[in-house]
């Protein structure tokens, strides 16, 4: 079994966002409009967030892309009292919105506030309805979702090496942020394979990962900059 | 009829305009709130003032806050039961009343949080025990059927004397009555047999109330985000939630005191009694918030002092201030004389003391989620039309569901007040036979 | 550890235990209820 990992090199990472707005299109997440996302309730799996630091005239602008970190030991898991917030066997956490009842625990739950809620009926405009990913289901109002690592996309990979009769590797599943990242500065890979480049990345004397006192275990690790 | 039975009857046999007006307007409440609800239900969490990442508003705090009026009741009747205060007769029934009335609300209030109530059943057919959801349920689902048991065990032997006794009343009310009499007969077996069942229930009571208030609290304890993980907050839940609990018992028996004019039982001594209680449970309650909030501004950690500085100076102080205010200032400048204590004095604490907890439940649920330990931006919160709604429909549920029962069901415990001026009696006279002995050993 | 893991976080065994514990409850109370109401048939004895 794999353990699904990504690595995101700060250096590399412009801030040009083209990994929000591939992983929109990816996973259908729905528009919320200016109003509402001026509200705080814009849907946005994998948003890159500023720092900024100090005062002019010395400021410092840092970005760090934020998907969700797959934790090893999920605190929104624990809370979940449906598991319809569950690890899968390869690591990945992920939601059945089928089951979900909106209770919102496991929201208040994540520190990385990296879940996200359908506080309306999911809208589409009329120009974006005819690009819907097909293999991504629509979440209906009221239920919580999140970064899959674009699981879909792992099934159709290894329902096509199946098809084609060879064996899946790793480097046939790559999520859309990773694919679409305009700086090169994401990884993806296995974690149990020691030669596969995030395990070697993980090594390294930049790497991190966010609120790591928590004891959370993210995948998700980062390499620090400079 | 004595003197205590006709006053206790009287308003089940006769019901004034005053009553349907209550009625009335709390039933538009209500209905307001509803109509709020059904609108929620319909367009989604959305219309709420709730966000990303404040997840949880005013519909967490009012199930916290009304779990802790539940507290009121049940536990203050079974303590007093149990230390066989004497003066507790005259109270129980309606610190019952508010123990069952306040978890009902209180259970709504997560029904009307949550984004998908269609499922609610979700959480039997696949509910996972380590959320603390769960123990949530398992916990105040006990403590509800216990509460509404050892209010009822002391209601039969009533029931079975408006059955006997009210014989000009409607023909369901009769019949009603008669069944939840149970063919109580009062005979010597029977009698002992009620007070055993009530002694073991007011006894088993006491650690499932506590255990209610903990459970509610370890939602919050159990998470890591700052100023939530306290090992402290399952005992501050509970103090808490006594203190608001009595309040609300003062001012539901002042109210009754004077509507159902009950001055001859509900008498200074109950006020100033359990006055003094108020005053203790409101000593516990600076107590924990002092170590609470001392631990975590004196140890200054980064992620609980963006939360600390938001109650202390920021956007929530006021309402950190003025819970403050209302929980320490006001019950101790009241209660602490003995002139304080009366039913106008009590009340008024009472009054203070219930819109602080309510705001320090609030001050809980809301400044936490604000800052989030990952820092981004803070975020705001302020509740909606929708969720004041709610509340204020919710409050008046509460309200209603109180004045209906004691519409139909007496207010005291007709047969244990009596059983206690009984024993009164005997006291007196058998103090005064002691002086007669005395004296006449003297004289011989 | 493993099985303590499994019985908290398997799906429909909490519902299970939080039925089960109502279940209890409920039917305690019935029968202290009919405790009670069987005290009526009971003669009473003569130094009441």
């Amino acid at each position: 079994m794999a353990r699904w990992t990504m690595a995101i090199d700060l250096d590399k990472c412009l801030g040009c966002q083209a990994c929000t707005v591939a992983c929109r299109m990816e996973n259908n997440t729905p528009i919320a409009g200016p109003e509402q996302a001026e509200k705080g309730r814009a849907i946005l799996w994998n948003e890159v967030i500023p720092f900024v630091e100090g005062e002019y005239p010395n400021v410092t602008a840092r970005y760090i892309p934020r998907p969700c970190m797959h934790c090893d030991d999920p605190l929104c898991v624990k809370v979940c009292p449906v598991k319809a917030t569950y690890k899968n066997e390869e690591g990945t956490v992920l939601v059945d919105y089928e089951r979900c009842i909106g209770c919102r625990f496991c929201t208040v739950a994540c520190p990385y506030t990296v879940r996200y809620f359908n506080w309306h009926e999911p809208y589409y405009p009329e120009s974006l309805k005819a690009h819907l990913n097909p293999d991504v289901p629509i979440r209906p109002k009221g239920v919580v979702e999140k970064c899959t690592f674009c699981v879909q996309r792992l099934q159709r990979a290894r329902a096509k090496a199946e098809a084609e009769g060879r064996v899946f590797l790793a480097s046939d599943y790559v999520p859309a942020c990773v694919q679409t990242c305009t700086g090169r500065a994401r990884y993806f890979g296995d974690l149990d394979d020691p030669t596969s480049l995030v395990s070697q990345l993980l090594k390294s004397p930049r790497a991190f990962r966010l609120l790591e006192e928590l004891g959370t275990k993210p995948k998700v690790f980062y390499l620090r900059e400079g | 009829m004595s003197h205590l039975e006709s006053t206790v009857f009287a308003t089940l046999r006769k019901t004034g305009i005053r009553f349907y007006i209550l009625f009335g307007v709390l039933a538009a409440l209500v209905v307001w709130g509803v109509f709020a609800y059904i609108y929620q239900l319909i367009e989604g969490l959305g219309v709420t003032g709730l966000s990303r990442p404040v997840y949880w508003g005013i519909y967490l705090t009012n199930f916290v806050f009304f779990i802790g009026i539940s507290h009121a009741g049940t536990l203050i009747s079974a303590i007093l039961r149990v230390t066989q205060a004497n003066w507790r007769r005259s109270i129980t029934r309606i610190a019952e009343a508010v123990t069952v009335f306040a978890l009902c609300v209180g259970g709504l209030q997560i029904l009307i949080d949550m984004g998908r109530p269609d499922r609610i059943l979700n959480m039997i057919f696949y509910g996972r025990y380590q959320s603390v959801f769960l123990w949530d349920l398992t916990c105040i689902g006990i403590y509800f059927m216990s509460s509404i048991t050892y209010l009822y065990l002391p209601m039969i032997p009533d029931f079975a004397r408006m059955r006997d006794k009210l014989t000009d009343i409607a023909r369901w009310r009769k019949w009603l009555y008669t069944l939840a009499a149970l063919g109580w007969k009062g005979n010597h077996e029977q009698h002992r047999r009620l007070e055993i069942a009530i002694a073991i229930m007011a006894i088993a009571i006491i650690p499932i109330a506590v255990s209610v208030h903990t459970v509610v609290s370890w939602i919050f304890g159990m998470t890591v985000q700052p100023m939530w993980h306290s090992t402290i907050f399952g005992p501050y839940f509970v103090v808490g939630a006594i203190f608001s609990g009595i309040a609300t018992l003062f001012i539901a028996m002042a109210i009754m005191r004077k509507v159902l004019r009950l001055e001859a039982w509900l008498t200074d001594k109950q006020f100033d009694y359990l006055g003094l209680l108020l005053l203790v449970m409101s000593a516990f309650w600076c107590y924990f918030t002092f170590a609470e909030y001392l631990t975590t501004v004196y140890s200054a950690l980064t992620h609980e002092m963006h939360v600390a500085d938001a109650k202390l100076y920021g956007e929530y102080a006021w309402a950190f201030w003025l819970m403050v205010f209302c929980n320490a200032v006001v019950p101790f400048a009241i209660l602490t004389r003995r002139a304080g204590r009366t039913v106008m004095g009590t009340v008024i604490a009472s009054v203070f003391i219930n819109i602080g907890m309510w705001l320090e439940r609030f001050t809980i649920v809301a400044p936490t989620l604000t800052r989030p330990s990952l820092a981004f931006e803070h975020a705001i919160y302020q509740p909606s039309w929708v969720e004041i709604s709610i509340t204020v429909g919710s409050l008046a549920l509460f309200a209603l569901l109180f004045v209906i029962f004691f519409k139909l069901f007496p207010s005291l415990a007709i047969w244990e007040v009596e059983e206690g001026i009984e024993i009164e009696e005997r006291n007196r006279i058998n103090k005064q036979l002691s002086l007669e002995d005395l004296r006449a050993m003297e004289k011989a | 550890m493993e099985t303590l893991y499994w019985l908290i976080n398997t799906q429909t065994l909490g519902g299970l235990v939080v039925v089960i514990v109502f279940g209890v409850v409920v039917t305690l109370y019935f029968f202290m209820l009919r405790w009670i109401v069987a005290g009526a048939n009971v003669a009473d004895d003569g130094d009441t």
